[in-house]
C-alpha cells in the first residue's frame, strides 16, 4: 500500500479548519498530521513534522501565511505549500508566488479543486 | 438545524420547507445536525455528512440554511451550485464574533444565490457583506396553513401569549412590565432562557417550558393575542403562525414584522417603550378574535407558495 500524503493545515478559523479536516479525512490516501492556528505555529509544525503538503491560509495572526511560507522555504527548500487565498486578486497571487508557494487556490474553489491540487503537488 | 428526538423544535421551518419541496416532486437528501448538544466539534460532523451525502446523492444544487456554519460547510464540501438562506443570527454574528465576517464573505461569494427571510435582513446582510448585493432574494420560511388553522376565541381573558426564548433580545421583561400596567387578563410565556426568574411570580403571569412545535397551535388557540416585542426580530415566525390561527399580534417594529403585520392584524411597537407596549396590548385585545385580517395576511405567506419561490431560485442555480 503506497504511503499516505501527509498534510499540515494552517488556518486561524477553527470552523474552517475543522471543515477542511473533515474533508481530508474522507480521502483514504491523505492523512492530516498537524493543525496550526497561526503562521508561527505553522513554521514550527512544518519544521518538526515535514509534511508532504502544507495548506497555508494567506491571512493569519501572529505571522501571516506569506511570511510563514518564506520562513519555511528558507529552512526547507523542498517544502510544498498550497496557499489558500480569499480572492484571486493579483496582489494575493503575486504575494503567494513571491513567498515560494507551489500553488494557490481561492477558498471558494476548495470543494472543486482542493483534493486534486493536493494529489498533484504530492505527486510532483 | 433540523428537528430531532432530543430537540423536536430545532429548525422546524427547515423541515416544513423540505416537506413542501418534496410535495412539489423534488428528490432531497439531508445532511443535518438535529440536536443542540455536541459543542463546536459537531460542525466537523456536519462537514463529513455533507461530503458523504454530496458524493452519494450527486445533487443538482445544495440548499443550506444559515450562512455560517452550514452554508460554509456546504461551500467547502460540495461541488454543486449553492443556495443559502440567511435567518438572522448568522447575519448578526458578522462583526460580533471574530472571524465570522470572512467566513460569511467566502460563503456568499461561493453561493449562486442567497435568500434572506425578510427585507430587513437582506439590507443588513448587504450592508455587512457587500458580496451579497445583486444575488439576494427575500423569501420567508412561510407557515403551514393547515396545521396553523383558525380556532375560536378562548373563554375569559384577554389572554396574551409570548412564545420564544426568555432572553434579552426577546424583550420579555418589558413585556411583563407592560402587561402589569395593562392590568387585566393573563400573560403566558412559553419558553426557556436566562430571564425566567425575572418573570416568575408576577401576578397573572404564567411561565412554562418550551413545547414541541406540534403543541404550538394548541397554545396559540388558548390566547387572544400573541406578543413578540423583541429588541430585534429578523422575521418573526411565531407571529406569522399566530396570525395564521386568526390571532392578533403585538410585534416589534424593528426587523421583519412591519413587512407582514398590517394595522388590522396587530400593533407594531417600539420595543423600548413600555407604556406604548401597554397601549398596544389594549388595542390588540380589542381587535376581533379570531381576526380574519390576521389570517388573510398570513395566507400570503403559505409555505407552499414560499416553496415554489425557493424552487425557482434553486432551479436557476442548478
Amino acid at each position: 500500500m503506497p504511503s499516505k500524503i501527509r498534510v499540515l493545515i494552517a488556518d486561524d478559523h477553527r470552523l474552517f479548519a475543522q471543515a477542511l479536516d473533515a474533508i481530508l479525512a474522507s480521502e483514504t490516501e491523505i492523512e492530516v498530521v498537524g493543525r496550526a492556528r497561526n503562521g508561527q505555529e505553522a513554521v514550527e509544525q512544518a519544521l518538526a513534522l515535514e509534511p508532504d503538503v502544507i495548506l497555508m491560509d494567506i491571512a493569519m495572526p501572529v505571522v501571516d501565511g506569506v511570511e510563514a511560507t518564506k520562513q519555511i522555504r528558507k529552512k526547507q527548500r523542498k517544502a510544498c505549500i498550497l496557499m489558500l487565498t480569499g480572492s484571486n486578486s493579483r496582489t494575493d497571487v503575486a504575494r503567494a508566488r513571491e513567498a515560494g508557494a507551489a500553488a494557490y487556490i481561492t477558498k471558494d474553489r476548495i470543494a472543486a479543486q482542493l483534493i486534486e491540487a493536493i494529489r498533484e503537488l504530492a505527486a510532483n | 438545524m433540523y428537528p430531532g428526538p432530543d430537540d423536536p423544535d430545532l429548525g422546524v421551518f427547515v423541515a416544513q420547507l423540505e416537506n413542501a419541496l418534496r410535495e412539489r416532486g423534488h428528490e432531497l437528501e439531508r445532511a443535518v445536525l438535529n440536536r443542540r448538544a455536541g459543542g463546536k466539534r459537531r460542525y466537523a460532523t456536519l462537514a463529513a455528512r455533507t461530503l458523504r451525502a454530496a458524493r452519494r446523492f450527486r445533487p443538482d444544487v445544495v440548499y443550506a440554511h444559515f450562512l455560517v456554519p452550514a452554508g460554509l460547510t456546504a461551500a467547502l464540501a460540495a461541488r454543486a451550485p449553492l443556495v443559502v438562506t440567511a435567518h438572522g443570527r448568522d447575519v448578526r454574528n458578522v462583526g460580533a464574533i471574530p472571524g465570522i465576517r470572512s467566513l460569511t464573505r467566502l460563503t456568499v461569494r461561493r453561493a449562486a444565490s442567497v435568500i434572506a427571510v425578510s427585507d430587513y435582513l437582506r439590507r443588513e446582510l448587504e450592508t455587512k457583506v457587500p458580496e451579497a448585493r445583486g444575488k439576494t432574494e427575500v423569501i420567508d420560511s412561510g407557515v403551514d396553513l393547515e396545521r396553523f388553522s383558525v380556532e375560536p376565541a378562548p373563554e375569559g381573558g384577554p389572554h396574551f401569549l409570548c412564545l420564544g426564548a426568555l432572553s434579552e433580545r426577546k424583550n420579555v421583561v418589558r413585556l411583563a412590565e407592560a402587561f402589569e400596567r395593562f392590568g387585566s387578563g393573563s400573560l403566558t410565556f412559553v419558553g426557556d432562557g436566562p430571564l425566567r426568574a425575572q418573570l416568575e411570580g408576577r401576578p397573572r403571569v404564567e411561565v412554562v417550558p418550551s413545547v414541541p412545535h406540534d403543541e404550538v397551535p394548541g397554545r396559540i388557540a388558548r390566547a387572544h393575542v400573541v406578543c413578540q416585542p423583541s429588541l430585534i426580530e429578523p422575521f418573526g415566525q411565531a407571529l406569522l403562525e399566530a396570525m395564521a390561527c386568526g390571532r392578533s399580534v403585538v410585534a416589534t417594529r424593528v426587523g421583519g414584522p412591519p413587512e407582514f403585520v398590517p394595522p388590522d392584524a396587530g400593533v407594531l411597537v417600539d420595543p423600548l417603550d413600555v407604556e406604548g407596549m401597554a397601549d398596544a396590548l389594549r388595542v390588540a385585545s380589542s381587535l376581533p378574535c379570531p381576526n380574519p385580517a390576521a389570517r388573510e395576511a398570513a395566507e400570503r405567506h403559505d409555505v407552499k407558495e414560499q416553496a415554489r419561490r425557493v424552487e425557482e431560485v434553486l432551479e436557476r442555480a442548478a
